[in-house]
């Protein structure tokens, strides 16, 4: 049994036939093994987001359906889904939108420690103080930052942010949707070092949404390739990475800019 | 080509001791960089979010908000451009002088066919008769790549997509030939495939106008891509600078050494730990 | 500039509160004495800005009405406030039929001009001040509906909401505390120009005397008196139109500027 299963799933925006209309995802199947560091690479407008947002019960699929060990989530109501919520966490992409500018960082990590629906369904840490000390601590930062406002920190710091957040209520499964594309270069290699170290520290299974190959070659184990909300090729990261078959790969591939010297 | 003062000796572009503050604090943002670029030379401004790279950028634009102090010397093409008021910076820009954006989305405006956007640009700086500018448009957006201009001169912004509009900015930026053109990260909000395409068109464009560049950006490898020079920024100033090849394969300053490692994704085996500036270049304060 | 006039309506603004506190425990002479031997005074000593056709001491009425002023306006803020800002929220979450709903709701409480209401509460009940509070609170409902619901809308593409979704967190505790406080500042600038509108609603209808028992009588009711004396005193009308116009422009003053101050992409450029 996997632990996530997408089965034949398609989401469409706007009343199909009408103009405007567009089919993000198009009948997507996968399987998510616990453990598994999967990678899902495209560009924009290819339905990568949209899929885990779905896989995070944040959007609905309008046919197809979505199994977290063996439990259906799409098409549940909220207060049904205290199991996922409690261990499924996210991380988005630009951690300026994601962390809510008027409150305290040590507010926006607790945050998932405070919900009652997380309470009731899981086992989540009660001690909001020493849980918030341990997560900082794991993702790098010091316990001071914990009376900043997000605006006072640096990118690589927000993001690290994000990641505390994620962590705090013990997910096993952590959803990160671009995490280092708003990033600077130089921050990304550490953001990615970060997740790498946490995903194998705390056994974590992780699904990255990203639009670099590179990137997602470091991180993840299985890469799913999506294109126009349809999956282009699977397989191992280092075989898609070295050995690419379908012709949308290799054109991803050769577009990374590389150094010319 | 309407060069102006490129005789090969003297630079077009002569920075000399920019100082930049802001605000009645007096922030000092820019501490006293000087550099040059030679016509047709093209320049990589390389530095991380806060460096002040897009500040100097403004500055030669003379685009900067109203509560920013500039001093020091902006040379273009021999003139002093530090001190100039908006009356006499406006028919530098565009003209002499242009920029693309990083976000083609906001640098266009979103209640107007990018078309006559593009020719306003061209009106503001050549006494044309309507028609002849719009077929001078229409010639444009095809020479950035655009394909059916005619179609793509009457849309509007959102109905171009994100590559497209980026396209036609490059188009609005390269209209009037202009000898020095300063792009800000202009293919940072864009997917790798169209970075791609774009980087070319900007290779291909910048030979075919015979324009000096300034390109701003935070990732070492689309640099090398475009320029031939690069200075590299940390905190406000310029800490290194030289050819591409030299900086990238031997860099001096431990910042860029830890610049060019985390840019190198590829170099590093799968699984191993990514190299970061900070193994190189220990900072205080900032994580 | 921008700043010139937030400070002037931050200062205008202030005055008004003021005189409505030092009111509270000092006047030059008591607001209510009539004396009919020193009726229609020109302004001077000992009474600063004169007195009216009832031997009243103008400045003393004015601080007074500047009491009744304040309180007018910040009930009828609240009461426009506490009903417009729900419903605004509630439409900019839920969206759908929810929203059309309540934009229809307004829609048809804009129709309905404030005086109109006043009018109607007043011949049901009585006229008051407190009928007067009530129909400019309810008259401005919709202004606070369209703008909470307008700051929603941005607020909710945020990511912070989805974030806050993805935690377990409620519809309820996200609105309290991620919307709310992120929607607070518009709100601020919102209050701050219904209070003006709210001052000069209060004064159309004190005019019209569909506001009128009330011990301290609003500047309004002073106008009202000051017609009497248009043609021999005009310097009567002259004192509560001056001090509704002033606090008015003060209010509209500070809410321009608390916009401007608060508008991210001027703030970035600052």
């Amino acid at each position: 049994m996997s632990l996530y299963e997408v089965d034949h799933v398609s989401r469409r925006y706007g009343r199909d036939g009408t103009a405007g209309s567009v089919l993000a995802v198009d009948d997507v199947s996968l399987a998510v093994e616990a453990g598994q560091r999967l990678g899902i690479v495209g560009e924009s407008g290819s339905g990568k987001s949209t899929l885990v947002r779905m896989m995070a019960a944040l959007d609905q699929p309008t046919s197809g359906v979505i199994r977290l060990r063996d439990d259906v989530v799409s098409h549940r109501r909220e207060r049904d889904l205290g199991a996922l919520r409690s261990s499924v966490q996210l991380v988005f992409q630009d951690p300026r939108s994601s962390l809510d500018p008027r409150m305290l960082v040590g507010t926006i990590v607790t945050e998932p420690l405070r919900s009652r629906l997380l309470k009731s369904s899981g086992d989540v840490p009660t001690d909001h103080r020493t849980r918030l000390a341990e997560v900082l601590e794991s993702v790098d930062l010091p316990l001071e930052i914990a009376d900043r406002f997000p605006h006072e920190l640096s990118g690589g710091q927000r993001q690290r942010v994000a990641i505390a957040r994620a962590l705090a209520p013990r997910p096993q499964v952590l959803i990160a949707d671009e995490p280092v594309s708003a990033l600077d270069v130089s921050v990304r290699a550490q953001v990615l070092n970060l997740v790498r170290d946490l995903v194998s520290a705390h056994g974590l299974t992780l699904v990255m949404v990203s639009h670099d190959l590179t990137v997602v070659r470091h991180v993840c184990d299985t890469v799913i390739v999506m294109r126009r909300g349809r999956i282009e090729e699977r397989g191992p990261s280092e075989q898609l990475y070295e050995d690419p078959q379908s012709a949308y790969t290799k054109e991803l591939l050769a577009s990374i800019p590389r150094f010319r010297l | 080509m309407n060069r102006s003062g490129g005789d090969g000796t003297t630079p077009l572009l002569q920075v000399t001791d920019l100082r930049i503050e802001f605000g009645r604090s007096r922030r000092e943002v820019v501490h006293g960089i000087s550099f040059s670029l030679e016509p047709g030379e093209r320049l990589g401004l390389i530095g991380e979010s806060g460096s002040g790279k897009t500040v100097t950028a403004l500055a030669v634009m003379g685009l900067l908000a109203e509560n920013a102090s500039v001093t020091g010397s902006i040379r273009l093409a021999g003139r002093e451009l530090v001190g100039l008021g908006d009356k006499d910076l406006a028919p530098l820009r565009g003209a002499l002088m242009s920029m693309v954006f990083q976000e083609p989305m906001t640098a266009l405006d979103p209640t107007m066919p990018v078309g006559r956007q593009v020719a306003e640009v061209l009106l503001l700086h050549q006494h044309l008769p309507r028609g002849a500018a719009r077929g001078r448009v229409v010639d444009v957006l095809g020479e950035v790549g655009l394909e059916d201009p005619e179609r793509v001169a009457d849309a509007y912004p959102h109905a171009l997509s994100g590559g497209q509009r980026q396209r036609v900015v490059v188009a609005m930026a390269l209209i009037n030939r202009p000898d020095l053109v300063i792009c800000d990260e202009p293919t940072t909000a864009l997917d790798v495939t169209v970075q791609a395409r774009v980087l070319k068109l900007l290779d291909a464009e910048l030979d075919a106008v015979g324009a000096s560049c300034l390109f701003i950006s935070h990732d070492l490898a689309v640099v090398s891509q475009l320029c031939e020079r690069v200075l590299v920024m940390l905190d406000g100033a310029i800490v290194e600078q030289g050819s591409v090849a030299q900086v990238f394969t031997a860099p001096t300053h431990p910042y860029t050494r830890g610049l060019v490692a985390t840019a190198r994704l590829d170099a590093v085996a799968p699984g191993e730990r990514l190299p970061t500036v900070e193994d190189y270049y220990a900072r205080q304060d900032r994580t | 500039m921008r700043r010139a006039g937030l400070w002037t309506g931050v200062f205008l603004v202030a005055l008004v509160i003021l005189a409505a506190l030092v009111s509270l425990v000092w006047t030059p002479y008591n607001p209510l004495q009539v004396q009919p031997s020193q009726t229609l005074r020109p302004a001077g000593w000992p009474h600063l800005l004169g007195t009216d056709g009832f031997g009243i001491d103008i400045l003393s009425r004015l601080l007074v009405g500047a009491r009744t002023t304040v309180y007018v306006g910040v009930v009828a803020v609240s009461l426009a406030a506490l009903g417009g800002v729900p419903l605004g929220i509630l439409a900019g979450m839920l969206g759908g039929w929810v929203s059309q709903v309540v934009l229809r709701v307004t829609d048809i409480l804009y129709a309905f001009p404030a005086l109109l209401l006043a009018i109607l509460l007043a011949a049901a009940v009585g006229a008051s001040t407190t009928t007067a509070m009530v129909a400019i609170g309810i008259a401005s409902i919709p202004a606070f509906a369209r703008v909470a619901r307008a700051a929603t809308l941005i607020v909710m593409t945020q990511d912070y909401i989805l974030a806050a979704r993805a935690s377990g967190t409620s519809r309820w505790t996200t609105s309290v505390r991620h919307v709310l406080p992120n929607i607070a500042a518009v709100l601020g600038v919102q209050a701050s120009v219904s209070f003006g509108i709210a001052i000069l609603a209060e004064a159309a209808l004190s005019y019209l005397g569909l506001a009128t028992p009330h011990p301290h009588p609003p500047w309004g009711r002073m106008l009202h008196d000051a017609q009497t004396y248009i043609f021999s005193a005009p310097v009567q009308a002259l004192w509560p139109g001056l001090a509704i116009a002033l606090s008015v422009l003060g209010l509209n003053l500070l809410g321009d500027g608390l916009r401007d101050h608060l508008d991210p992409r001027l703030r970035e450029a600052a």
